[in-house]
């Protein structure tokens, strides 16, 4: 296993004192593998990304184990952390143009990582970020090598991210929304792009989204999560086809379907997603499911392993995954 | 057949950039380059595009908020390029506009009560009570309470927002309202409200939307008829469930194929050969794959093909 | 801003704790010394020159025989003037310039711009100097001068400040509202860029504290027998060696002011920002 996370919590601190923004998460994820973490706002799916990574926010208490080839993360200090993120670990933002250095060129941030940690000289590190570019099919290399950041496009940035990201041929490379500011036909070719990359090289990948159908069309196994929790869990063709969880059928449900009579209502769900799981017991979907009980707010989660591989933490669903 | 709601004509929206030198001649940039269409009262007219086709450009030139270049903009048979401000300011109460981010378009400064009733101020005869009514109404036909009318934006989440700006849209009744991305920043079951809340309105209240967006599937569950902008022009429009199972212009084809969906696993699109910048010919001539030597040399204009539909392509699919 | 903003903890709520206390002091300072102070600020009396602090004159007396305390007392409401009327007028026609740039853009925008930039040319002591040089010196002339070189301060400010504003949708949304370019100007532009023009305001004051000082020392601003805390340490020049400490009370006066208006600023661009800052 390439990466195994078990029990990880985070709380932020606030005027009020902890707030758990992240619950009892566990997966695992093997080498060469992807997997996505869908979740709204306030899902959690963000800050575990961070956390994985070692770059949670000042204050931001971590608790739990990230066991990454042998190592624990969360118990890492930072000048081993850092050693780690750009070599074994790489990770893309969301926003192309804040995550790269505005005043420096794109070659030298490609670079970069090369210099850190393989000890490149900068002739040989600009050489190799030029052959990194044109392998994630950038059209003249030399020319955005040696260009600024404000004079790309969007998909050209996050291109020139994924370059930077893959310099060092990480073992997992976190993609934090790496399409949702970029335009539709660019994203399409970007995700293709990250999971060829990724199968070329046995590169593992963990892609957060708020988008099921982008993790649908490009990851193995998903994660949902839904206020600081995971919900349910499995193959990817698994928790589309056959998904228990109330919240995931929800989302599946609220998209406008392609082909739908004009008029028909979509699936809304009611009330808004909580933005902590703070003191919170049961489970965090409660009061705004559909089929919440008592039992939901009062006791604690199970998790229900009802076929190969996939979860779900539900009351309601029994042991051979039906309604109860 | 009485006139139609809103019609375009002809618009044009032409941006001056600055000069690369002292001397260089200034560049310019047709935003809008040409468009027109028509909405019938009562209908949806949806637009979609990606960043830089110029729809967020259109939706202000119908709105007034910009002066058109060239071209006419009709709301109820009068041209509004031409009223003078006092009329326009009046004629205002009868379109109004949602905006994309529901975290900008609330002045963050005001509570909500005057915020939703700014738009009244047009209305000359609204007296302070009724004024008041009105709010509260407004409020109540987007699921919030009089409570809610002396809340500051901040304490809302972003649906709640765009319900609160949706609101400010209504309020005045108007004919038309136009709605550039107002469920882009939301979440997607939030996302679901806020699209059952527009249909709804548009069902109780015969309210005529003019929709822009890039989400497809979004303007597909809305809309009526649908409009395809690429670099400033319509490439495509026709009624929306056909356009979107049968796309006509290559490039409404690669938005439908690039969807993500759920159901199948597509293969990745295919790269087009590179080709060099044009400056003639169609505009989507450098990324479409079946462009032919006609398409450098000539632009194709929005022609009819079958009953509903105009394509802007040499070799429209289905033609 | 509200009063749980001086509960927050760590340095943001001190600053600005501490800043008001200090503000209190001085505007204190200068209101008491309007009905009361332990002598006639002006009263020389020559016999009793260069006593020591002692009971009867709490901070000694000059080289006059005036009592310190009282001129401190005096000086402060010299200060207070000097701040509030040139920071006002900074305000009223800077913020006004700013708000018509940022409206009208183009010509006009950079039309006022190079104005100030003009105006920044000249060192504001220098300006302040020729002012009182052709028109005589005292407290008005002093203030006037003061009160010019604040203006391209806040025109700048405000410019700056409403374009980002500006660009914001809800001024769009107010125009589609139906909204003149007044309208979006006071009740939404404004508004909001009020805070910053608040911050800066303080470092203003600050500012012309210093500067009404130096020009009272120079013998440009309070003529004599007016208190200014300025003139005070012009007069101390000359008991440097015998009696030093009639250059540290006013100096300390001037230092502590100034420290207190900047920490204010400070305390209320902390507690304003957060609260600007959208939470979803």
């Amino acid at each position: 296993m390439l990466l195994e996370v078990s029990g990880l919590a985070i709380d932020l601190p606030s005027p009020a004192g902890a707030r758990r923004v992240v619950h009892d998460v566990s997966f695992s994820l093997a080498a060469g593998e992807s997997l996505g973490v869908v979740g709204e706002s306030g899902s959690g799916k963000t800050m575990t990304a961070l956390a994985l990574i070692g770059l949670a926010p000042d204050g931001a208490v971590v608790s739990g184990a990230v066991r990454f080839e042998g190592l624990d993360l969360a118990r890492l200090g930072e000048d081993a952390m850092r050693k780690l993120r750009g070599d074994r670990l790489a990770m893309i933002f969301q926003e192309p143009m804040s995550a790269l250095n505005p005043l420096q060129r794109i070659g030298a941030q490609v670079a970069e990582p090369l210099t850190l940690h393989r000890g490149m000289t900068k002739a040989s590190a600009w050489a190799e970020a030029v052959r990194l570019l044109d392998r994630v099919r950038l059209r003249d290399p030399e020319r955005i090598a040696r260009a600024y950041p404000f004079a790309l496009s969007g998909g050209e940035r996050q291109r020139a991210m994924i370059a930077m990201a893959l310099s060092c041929a990480p073992d997992l490379i976190i993609a934090d929304e790496p399409t949702t500011a970029l335009d539709v036909t660019v994203q399409a070719k970007i995700l293709d792009l990250l999971a060829s990359l990724g199968e070329q090289s046995n590169m593992a990948m963990l892609l957060v989204s708020h988008d099921l159908a982008v993790i649908a069309r490009h990851c193995r196994r998903v994660l949902v999560m839904y206020g600081g929790t995971i919900m349910e869990s499995g193959p990817v063709d698994a928790v589309l086809r056959r998904a228990r969880h109330p919240y995931t059928r929800a989302l599946l449900e609220a998209r406008p379907r392609p082909g739908a009579p004009r008029g028909e209502r979509l699936r809304a769900i009611a009330g808004a997603a909580p933005s902590s799981a703070s003191a919170l017991v049961g489970c965090p979907f409660a009061g705004r499911c559909p089929l919440t009980l008592d039992v939901c707010r009062t006791t604690p989660l199970p998790t229900i392993e009802f076929e190969a591989d996939h979860r779900v933490r539900c009351h309601r669903v029994d042991a051979d995954g039906r309604l109860t | 057949m009485s006139a139609p709601l809103l019609e375009v004509v002809d618009l044009v929206k032409v941006y001056a950039l600055a000069r690369p030198g002292w001397f260089a001649p200034r560049p310019y940039r047709r935003a809008v380059d040409g468009v027109g269409f028509v909405i019938e009262a009562g209908r949806s007219f949806g637009v979609v595009g990606e960043s830089g086709s110029g729809k967020s450009t259109l939706a202000r030139a119908v709105m007034a908020l910009e002066r058109p270049t060239a071209g006419v903009v009709r709301l109820g048979g009068r041209a509004l390029n031409d009223l003078p401000r006092r009329e326009l300011r009046a004629t205002r109460a009868h379109i109004q506009m949602i905006f994309q981010d529901p975290y900008g378009s609330l002045d963050p400064r005001q509570k909500i009560a005057r915020i939703v009733a700014e738009p009244l101020a047009n209305l000359a005869h609204v007296g302070r009570a009724e004024r008041a009514g009105r709010v509260d109404e407004a409020l109540g036909a987007v699921g919030l309470g009089a409570a809610d009318a002396q809340k500051y934006p901040h304490e809302f989440s972003g649906g709640q927002r765009q319900r609160i700006a949706i609101a400010r849209a209504l309020i005045t009744r108007p004919k038309l309202v136009v709605a550039d991305e107002p469920v882009s920043a939301l979440d997607v079951s939030i996302q679901a409200q806020v699209l059952n809340l527009m249909s709804d309105l548009q069902r109780e209240a015969g309210v005529t939307y003019l929709f822009i967006s890039h989400d497809l599937a979004v303007v597909g569950y809305i809309c009526d008829e649908i409009a395809v902008m690429f670099h400033g022009r319509f490439v495509e429009t026709g009624p929306s469930a056909a356009l979107l199972d049968k796309p006509a212009h290559p490039y409404t084809r690669e938005l439908v194929d690039a969807e993500p969906k759920l159901a199948e696993k597509p293969l990745p699109p295919p790269e087009p050969p590179p080709r060099p910048d044009a400056t003639t010919g169609c505009p989507y001539a450098a990324r479409c794959l079946h462009a032919q030597a006609r398409c450098l040399e000539a632009a194709p204009a929005l022609r009819p093909l079958g009953e509903d539909r105009r394509v802007a392509c040499h070799f429209p699919f289905g033609g | 801003m509200s009063a749980s903003a001086l509960e927050t903890r760590g340095r943001a709520g001190a600053s600005l704790r501490l800043g008001l206390a200090v503000v209190a002091a001085l505007l204190g300072a200068a209101a008491l010394s309007l009905v009361w102070t332990p002598y006639p600020p002006d009263a020389i009396d020559v016999p009793h020159k260069l006593l020591q602090p002692s009971f009867a004159h709490w901070l000694g007396t000059d080289g006059l025989g005036r009592d310190v305390a009282s001129e401190i007392l005096a000086g402060a409401r010299v200060s207070i003037l000097v701040g509030v009327i040139a920071v006002g007028v900074g305000l009223v026609f800077g913020v006004a310039l700013g708000l018509v740039a940022a409206a009208a853009k183009g010509l006009v925008e950079d039309a006022i711009m190079k104005l100030c930039d003009f105006t920044f040319a000249f060192p504001a002591l220098l300006s302040a100097i020729m002012l009182t040089a052709t028109y005589g010196p005292g407290v008005v002339n002093a203030i006037v001068a003061i009160g010019v070189y604040n203006v391209p301060i806040f025109a700048k400010l405000t410019r700056a400040t409403a374009n980002v504003v500006l660009a914001r949708e809800f001024t769009l949304a107010a125009r589609a509202a139906g909204r003149g370019p007044l309208g979006v100007a006071f009740d939404h532009v404004l508004p909001n860029v009020a805070p910053a023009l608040i911050v800066q305001a303080t470092i203003q004051f600050a500012t012309a504290i210093l500067a009404e000082a130096a020009l009272s020392y120079l013998g440009l601003g309070a003529q004599p027998p007016q208190a200014s805390w300025g003139r005070m340490l012009s007069d101390a020049q000359g008991w440097m060696y015998v009696a030093p400490r009639l250059a540290v009370f006013p100096g300390l006066a001037i230092a502590l002011s100034v420290l207190g208006l900047n920490l204010l600023g400070d305390g209320v661009r902390d507690a304003l920002d957060p609260r600007l800052r959208a939470r979803g």
